[in-house]
């Protein structure tokens, strides 16, 4: 690559970075009796500005530490990489400690001194003396040319060292060092090392178990974890170049997971860099003034960028007047109590700047909504006509950086809301701001009395609403230590359910945050982040969109989930006011599995808001005549129905609204949540405690609620199900069957009293589900088979589609048109409860009467596609429910994003296509992918245990970092912590292509997985 | 109403000899008020001018005759500076719900906004309420902007109608308590100019002719308003074309720019 412009840092890395790996020997320091002094004071700067930091060496320990000796304060990290990739030490204050170390079995050890041994002997004969120099960690390193005038030659006449090798070689007719390395390898692997490292750096070859490339692995896994992505990281080195016809050492850095990194070489490099390496040349001295730029930018308070990572990131081009609050939903920032749209910095009539906190309502009763909060990131003055607004959502990071460039305006920021300090919002602005005397920092939101005032120098802001309150309190200081500086605003938002938060509790929180710093700040937010993406990431190699669209949804999933106390989530999340943030059935059924299969403390908080609500319940059930629990439709802060009673739909008409009435299922679905929760976790304390109390009060109820007709059978008469566009009806198929597993699943837990179990029992057995085992089908409700016969696949354009608004409610009524899974829904819930064998039927039943007039419905059908093996159909409904409110099809994103949906697609991807499930105590593995996929991979944790499955649709691995019980293809084993690989049985590659008679992929001629023993 | 207008704006009163030129004349007054314009009463003479004069002098308003093809003058009359909207009739009998043919001439790539007027339409002293038929778009928003301008009075009202068929509804409709709110909400955001005097936004699903006359019949409105594209040639703009037939008070057709 061309080289950079002048410049201390050189074009391509005269920006921020968020780390440095960097090659020692030749990069850092000349040789390793030269004066590190410099070095080491920068590195233990950047560290304290929180810059991680990384040194890749071939060489030991004893040779990097004594010469840099730094000793970061943090919080940015300092590793050291050593030992040609088998070792890695994190240096604190205290020095180094070891973290990780490959270590050579015995017979590795004895196959590298073989190997070695081979390899000067194999030279010999060709008439090269070779000698075995060392014999270090993992690897055996062999002189090419054991002359005293050579014995410690300077990285500075690697050239004339080259030559002299290269004549060396030429004399033994060998033809150049990479024929040496080829000989090496073969040696080697005849001494049984077949996947051996062998590289040579012109004097020597080495042959390894392990290499730089090792090392670079390991490290951008850690930054990952720390946050950081590869497009934030600068990669220097000296020797990228090829040498002698061989890749330069540092090459070896360069490994895939590193693509996106800014990587550079201060080398020589004789033979050039390879393309997209910029060579800067300079040596030492060029990179450590690398590093001193980056030092210098944080001290003027640049803003961190956003990585530009396609996979990770949604950037925003231009403010689209017609989408621009749909954009701000998607971009909004949360820290699972507090968020904050992604309106710009500068006014714009088109924007609508939120904040909301999660349970905080404001109103009674069905009125009931979301208390909105300060607004702390605006700047006073419009966005001026003709200026360049550009945002981009760093969704590794939860880091939302803007630039807003023309008209006299160069506006660059970036801000955060605190994933490690709920409550903690921060924005850094710099660059040449609209001419404005005074900002906006805490703004109040539309139309609302607001109190304010300031205690020293911090600024506060008070909403007051009923029953629940926010206060803000905040300070704007200049971000910088040096020069010009912009500003840094630090706030902290405080918010309570019950009234409002005492003034000096956010201006202490505020304080607190303030002398943290951002830098410091960020950084715990960016681990926040990385931890939860290692512990909950899911990727999908083979469609790039939808993978987008499955991040997106799952980075709204862990931002608007408090991990602590109680977490109230509504059916928009923390990203919008819609539905008026009440809580639906869609946290308990939707949202919570994706958290208790990866953040269980989140799904934990989920329940709580549930525990705390069972007075409520247990009222609501005795108001109307029954016993235990009845919890409600739509709830808020209270935990009594707020469903409102009426409502003017989309054809302009008052409807009465039911589903608060009778929509019953959701007492089964917070007693699913529940045991979904306990399933992954396996959280003895709450199966004994509250989680028997929420499966035993919902049983109550429906053992109070059920109607035993003159022929003994159960029945649950007037209620709505999934399927809304009926109502109300009686038995409805997967009402009763919530009901029924509720009631069992209560009656299998230790210490009730015998009558009761024996009842519940009874009345499970006698509740009528529908079902027809001469046809496979349940029938939706008693009567579903009597209405019009309508396929409303057959009748409408397109699907999705809101199939109430376009045949009209009374019509669709009464016929057998459906909204969602209903009787699907109970396959996909609770499968052990239907008919073995039935869900292939009644999907083929159902599918084509279902209109998914409900951003609930495609999720749930991709998974079930996906489990029936029909994959093409289970793609596109994965499709549709990934991108909906990416591509805004229900023009409500802007209201928030569908929360539920993106659980619905995550459950699609974990339950259907991986197949990755608890079942009695073990967890299922059973992938069902398109071959289109090359690979599914999903991170969950499962009793404790970190799990990974990467997934192909004939092969998988399954990496634990624990031990766990693992069911594949029928069988059961104990397995890790490892890598655990699985291969399909009898399968043959394309055995899933297609149907003969539908023509479309399954995966029915594939055979069933096994263990790789 | 033969003062002085704002800007020197004008109101042309296309007059006939027809049942429409009476309430033709006092549309044209009721939309210079909201306009702050003058009125200007055009009539091109084919076989007589007493009825058309007559309403013109009744009234006091000045009244220009001018001879040739009806339409060219017409066309010509908008072009003329000043004038920045044409009110005529949309038919001669109130027996008939087609639109005529000089009504739809003239409103064919018209220059500034026609209001088209029917022999028995309600005819208010003043425009207070307006219906204005938005489709789902921000380049569709002048025929708001214009219904803004000439809505008059402080009670005045303007009321959105989206109609919705199945070609455009959305893919979804989760609860119908909050969904419609949360639509309303962002369709108003969109494609209701924020500045502009209080909007009310009526949702209807179905179809957009028989809904927007039962919206008419519903809320009481004195006119309707759409945006038309440039042309209601036959073949497009047919909720325009039957509009204009049936409507019962008069519609406004705002000719509107292209589709960004």
């Amino acid at each position: 690559m061309a080289d950079p412009p002048d410049g201390a840092a050189g074009g391509a890395a005269a920006r921020r970075f968020e780390a440095v790996v960097f090659d020692w020997d030749g990069t850092a320091v000349p040789d390793r009796q030269a004066d590190a002094h410099a070095l080491r004071a920068v590195v233990e700067e950047l560290s304290a500005l929180g810059m991680h930091l990384a040194v890749v060496s071939g060489t030991h320990l004893g040779n990097v530490d004594p010469q840099l000796r730094a000793r970061p304060p943090g919080p940015g990290e300092l590793w050291l990489a050593l030992n040609r990739g088998s070792e890695l030490y994190r240096v604190g204050p205290d020095g180094p400690v070891l973290l990780e170390r490959r270590e050579a079995t015995p017979a590795e050890d004895a196959a590298l001194t073989d190997a070695a041994e081979r390899t000067v002997a194999a030279l010999a004969r060709r008439g090269l003396a070779a000698e075995i120099v060392s014999s270090r960690l993992n690897r055996r390193k062999i002189d090419l040319i054991p002359l005293p005038e050579w014995s410690d030659p300077p990285k500075a006449v690697i050239d004339r060292l080259l030559d002299a090798v290269l004549t060396r070689l030429q004399r033994a007719g060998i033809d150049g060092l990479e024929e040496v390395v080829a000989l090496a390898a073969a040696e080697a692997a005849a001494a049984g090392l077949h996947e051996a490292r062998v590289t040579s750096d012109a004097k020597h070859v080495e042959i390894g178990l392990t290499d730089k490339s090792d090392s670079a692995r390991v490290l951008f896994a850690r930054l990952a974890a720390c946050g950081v992505g590869p497009g934030l990281v600068l990669l220097a080195g000296d020797e990228m170049g090829p040498l002698g016809g061989l890749p330069g050492s540092d090459a070896l850095l360069c490994v895939p997971e590193a693509v996106g990194a800014t990587v550079v070489s201060v080398g020589v490099e004789p033979g050039g860099v390879p393309a997209g390496v910029y060579h800067l040349g300079g040596g030492p001295d060029r990179f450590v003034a690398l590093l001193a730029d980056q030092r210098d930018r944080r001290r003027r308070g640049e803003p961190p960028a956003a990585d530009p990572d396609p996979r990770w990131s949604l950037p925003v081009d231009g403010l689209d007047v017609e989408r621009e609050r749909a954009t701000e939903a998607l971009l909004t920032l949360a820290d699972g109590r507090v968020g904050s749209t992604g309106a710009p910095l500068l006014a714009h009539p088109a924007t609508t700047p939120w904040v909301l906190a999660a349970g905080v309502y404001d109103g009674e009763g069905p009125d009931t909504a979301l208390l909105p909060g300060p607004v702390w990131w605006r700047l006073v003055g419009p966005l001026p006509h003709g200026a360049r607004l550009r945002r981009h959502l760093d969704l590794r990071a939860g880091l939302l950086t803007e630039r807003v460039e023309g008209s006299g305006i160069d506006l660059r920021s970036a801000r955060f809301s605190s994933l490690a300090e709920p409550g903690t919002v921060v924005v850094r602005v710099a660059g040449q701001a609209p001419p404005a005397p005074t900002d906006l920092f805490l703004a109040p939101p539309d139309g609302r009395p607001v109190a304010r005032g300031e205690v020293g120098a911090v600024r506060w802001m008070r909403v007051s609403g009923r029953p629940g309150g926010i206060v803000a309190a905040g300070t704007v200081a200049p971000s910088a230590t040096t020069g010009p500086a912009g500003t840094d605003r630090i706030a902290h938002l405080a918010a309570a359910p019950d009234g409002v938060p005492e003034v000096a509790e956010a201006v202490a929180a505020a304080g607190a945050a303030r002398a943290a710093g951002f830098e410091r700040l960020l950084d715990a937010h960016r681990r926040a982040w990385g931890a939860r993406w290692e512990a909950g990431g899911a990727r999908i190699d083979g469609d790039d969109r939808v993978d987008l669209g499955v991040r997106l949804g799952l980075f709204h999933l862990i931002a608007s989930v408090a991990d602590r106390d109680e977490a109230a989530v509504g059916a928009r999340g923390l990203t919008g006011p819609g539905y008026r943030g009440h809580v639906f059935w869609d946290a308990d059924t939707y949202v919570l599995p994706y958290l208790a299969a990866t953040h269980p403390a989140a799904a934990r908080a989920m329940l709580e808001y549930r525990l705390r609500r069972l007075p409520a319940a247990r009222a609501e059930a005795a108001r109307r005549g029954c016993a235990g629990a009845r919890f409600p439709w739509e709830s808020a802060h209270t935990g009594d129905d707020v469903t409102p009673p009426y409502a003017r739909d989309r054809t302009g008409r008052i409807i009465p609204i039911r589903t608060g009435a009778m929509e019953e299922h959701i007492t089964a679905q917070v007693a699913w949540a529940a045991h979904t929760y306990l399933a992954w976790t396996g959280d003895e304390a709450f199966a004994a405690g509250p989680g028997r109390e929420l499966l035993v009060e919902t049983a109550r109820y429906w053992a109070s609620r059920i109607r035993l007709d003159p022929d003994g059978a159960g029945h649950l008469y007037g209620v709505i199900g999934p399927d809304e566009y009926h109502e109300p009806v009686d038995d409805n198929a997967f009402t009763n069957i919530m009901a029924r597993w509720n009631l069992r699943r209560a009656a299998a837990l230790d210490g009730l009293d015998e009558r009761e179990r024996r009842r519940w029992l009874d009345l499970a057995d006698a509740l009528v589900d529908g079902y027809d085992p001469r046809t496979g089908l349940y029938e939706q409700f008693a009567g579903f088979y009597r209405l019009e016969p309508l396929v409303v696949e057959e009748m409408v354009p397109r699907r999705p589609i809101a199939a109430d608004l376009v045949l009209g409610a009374a019509r669709v009524a009464g016929a057998q048109v459906v909204k969602q899974a209903d009787v699907l829904l109970a396959h996909h819930l609770v499968p052990e409860e239907t008919a073995p064998g039935s869900l292939r039927p009644n999907l083929e039943f159902y599918e084509p009467r279902t209109a998914h007039g409900s951003s609930l419905s495609p999720g749930i059908h991709a998974a079930l596609f996906a489990r029936a093996g029909d994959l093409d159909r289970a793609e596109a409904a994965l499709r549709t429910a990934a991108l909906l409110d990416l591509d805004d099809l229900t023009m409500t994103t802007a209201a928030g994003v569908h929360l539920a949906t993106a659980g619905s697609v995550w459950q699609a991807l974990a339950f259907g296509f991986a197949g990755v499930r608890p079942r009695d105590g073990a967890l299922t593995v059973d992938p069902r992918l398109p071959e289109r996929w090359r690979v599914l991979e999903l991170r969950v944790r499962f009793r404790g245990v970190g799990v990974r499955l990467e997934a192909s649709a004939h092969e998988a691995q399954v990496h634990l970092d624990g031990r766990v019980t693992l069911e594949v293809g029928g069988e059961r084993c104990s397995a890790g912590p490892g890598t655990v690989r699985l291969v399909r049985r009898g399968g043959r590659r394309g055995g899933g292509t297609a149907d003969p008679s539908t023509g479309r992929s399954v995966d029915r001629h594939r055979g069933a997985w096994e263990v790789v023993r | 109403v033969n003062g002085t207008g704002s800007a020197g704006r004008t109101v042309v009163a296309a007059l006939d000899n027809s049942p429409a030129a009476e309430p033709v004349l006092r549309v044209a007054v009721a939309l210079a008020e909201g306009l702050g314009a003058t009125v200007r009463a055009v009539h091109v003479r084919v076989d007589g001018d007493r009825t058309a004069r007559s309403v013109a002098e009744s009234a006091g308003v000045p009244f220009e005759e001018r001879t040739g093809d009806v339409v060219e003058v017409l066309r010509a009359t908008a072009r003329e500076p000043g004038v920045t909207l044409v009110v005529l009739g949309s038919r001669d009998r109130p027996t008939t719900t087609r639109a005529g043919s000089v009504a739809l001439a003239v409103a064919e790539h018209p220059p500034v906004p026609i209001a088209l007027v029917g022999p028995d339409d309600r005819v208010p002293e003043r425009i207070r309420r307006v219906l204005v038929a938005l489709e789902a778009s921000v380049a569709r928003r002048e025929a708001l902007e214009e219904a803004v301008e000439v809505v008059d009075g402080p009670d005045r009202e303007v009321v959105v109608l989206h109609v919705d068929d199945e070609a455009n509804l959305p893919a979804v409709s989760d609860q119908p308590q909050h969904e419609a709110a949360a639509y309303a909400a962002e369709f108003v955001a969109r494609y209701c100019p924020p500045g502009l005097t209080p909007v009310r936004l009526e949702l209807r699903v179905g179809d957009p002719v028989q809904e927007l006359l039962a919206a008419v019949d519903e809320l009481g409105v004195d006119l309707v308003a759409l945006g038309c594209p440039r042309s209601v040639a036959p073949g497009r703009a047919e909720v325009a074309r039957a509009l204009i037939g049936r409507s019962p008070v008069p519609v406004l057709v705002v000719p509107l720019s292209p589709i960004r």
